[in-house]
């Protein structure tokens, strides 16, 4: 009875891991990014009487983004979001997705036809951002902050850029 | 017999806890629970410095200026009446980026040379103009006559932009003023001055 015993609950942590282990989960390579802003920043770098450029851009792949361990005709979406800290108001953060990323092999990916590469403004609502279907590594991801001007006060903003991934 | 049924309660409470574990783990860690490690945030942080920049821009070649006094054409005349001589070619232009509660100011003084004895230079600062925004300074008003100590021209600029070159910002009326002192000390001479102009906190 004791064999019968240890083997139920062996089976069962075997099973309860596997599960763990096999969880979907999204993935960003980039978990921490600052942008200074300063006088080279100015529509003409160090030249008194110009303004902030009011637009910065990072590469075309600054960050990368994963969905991993999802079956292979899983249906997913990735939404995206801000959780402000401490933004200003006048501020506007985007981002765009800039390739498909590579899918895993026999996976459709990402659907591009209901995942277009534009930019979205990001609101602290959730707003659809990539379907695909089965794993996919890699996808380019590009942010952009719009909105950069003098009259906002030197400070420091901050805010969290929040993917959240959803099955079909 | 008792040991028997104790083990096989002991496996079925087991199972039970594996059970719902298991249910546990299905409910949440589906797509659309988020709160099963299904989100990735990036923390983005945009770090806006304090910028302070100002320049004098002019109409002319250079902002450099020449005050030059003629002398009289009749004989037993004075100088004229004043001011003898009058320049509004150059302008202040500046940036300014402040951290909450600060506040800028420009200054002006003579940082080198003397204004010949009987003389002297005054300085109006007119109100901002051209294509600038934000909170531009504002003007003192009125003539102030350069020395070698700091005055305020211009208080209460905070983040602003005047604009870039001449007909931009603040236009700067220098005026070439005799006192009326002693018309024999005044000599034939070149006086050349340097004019600094100060952005600072306060």
């Amino acid at each position: 009875m004791k064999h019968i015993l240890t083997k139920t609950i062996l089976w069962c942590a075997l099973m309860l891991g596997g599960g763990l282990t096999q969880a979907q989960v999204v993935i960003v390579s980039v978990s921490n990014h600052r942008e200074d802003i300063d006088e080279n920043d100015l529509t003409v770098p160090l030249e008194a009487g110009y303004d902030l450029e009011p637009m910065v851009e990072t590469s075309a792949s600054f960050n990368k983004l994963d969905v991993l361990n999802m079956a292979k005709s899983k249906d997913w979406k990735v939404t995206v979001s801000r959780r402000d800290i401490n933004w200003a108001a006048a501020l506007t953060v985007s981002v765009k997705r800039n390739s498909t990323g590579t899918p895993c092999s026999g996976c459709a990916g990402v659907n591009t036809g209901l995942s277009p590469s534009t930019y979205i403004p990001l609101s602290l609502g959730e707003q659809n951002f990539i379907y695909g279907t089965g794993e996919v590594s890699g996808i380019d991801i590009q942010m952009r902050i719009q909105g950069l001007s003098l009259t906002i006060d030197a400070d420091t903003y901050a805010t969290e850029i929040i993917y959240t991934l959803y099955g079909d | 017999m008792k040991q028997y049924f104790s083990n096989i309660k002991n496996c079925l409470r087991w199972s039970f806890v594996a059970i719902m574990l298991l249910v546990f783990e299905a409910v949440y860690a589906q797509p659309g629970n988020p709160e099963y490690s299904l989100s990735a945030t990036t923390y983005f942080e945009v770090d806006i410095q304090p910028i302070a920049l100002l320049d004098i821009e002019t109409s002319q070649a250079t902002t450099n200026i020449s005050m030059n006094v003629d002398a009289p054409t009749e004989a037993g005349l004075g100088l004229g009446a004043n001011p003898l001589v009058t320049n509004t070619y150059n302008w202040i232009n500046y940036s300014s980026g402040v951290p909450p509660s600060v506040n800028r100011k420009v200054q002006v003084n003579i940082n080198s040379g003397t204004v010949p004895t009987g003389f002297e230079v005054r300085l109006f600062v007119s109100n901002a103009t051209g294509s600038g925004g934000g909170t531009l300074g504002v003007p003192g008003g009125g003539y102030i006559t350069l020395s070698g100590s700091p005055q305020d021209i211009i208080t209460g600029i905070r983040g602003a932009y005047t604009g870039n070159g001449p007909n931009h910002g603040h236009q700067l009326t220098y005026s070439l003023h005799y006192t009326g002192g002693n018309f024999a000390v005044i000599e034939t001479q070149s006086a050349p001055i340097n004019v600094i102009y100060t952005i600072i906190d306060y």
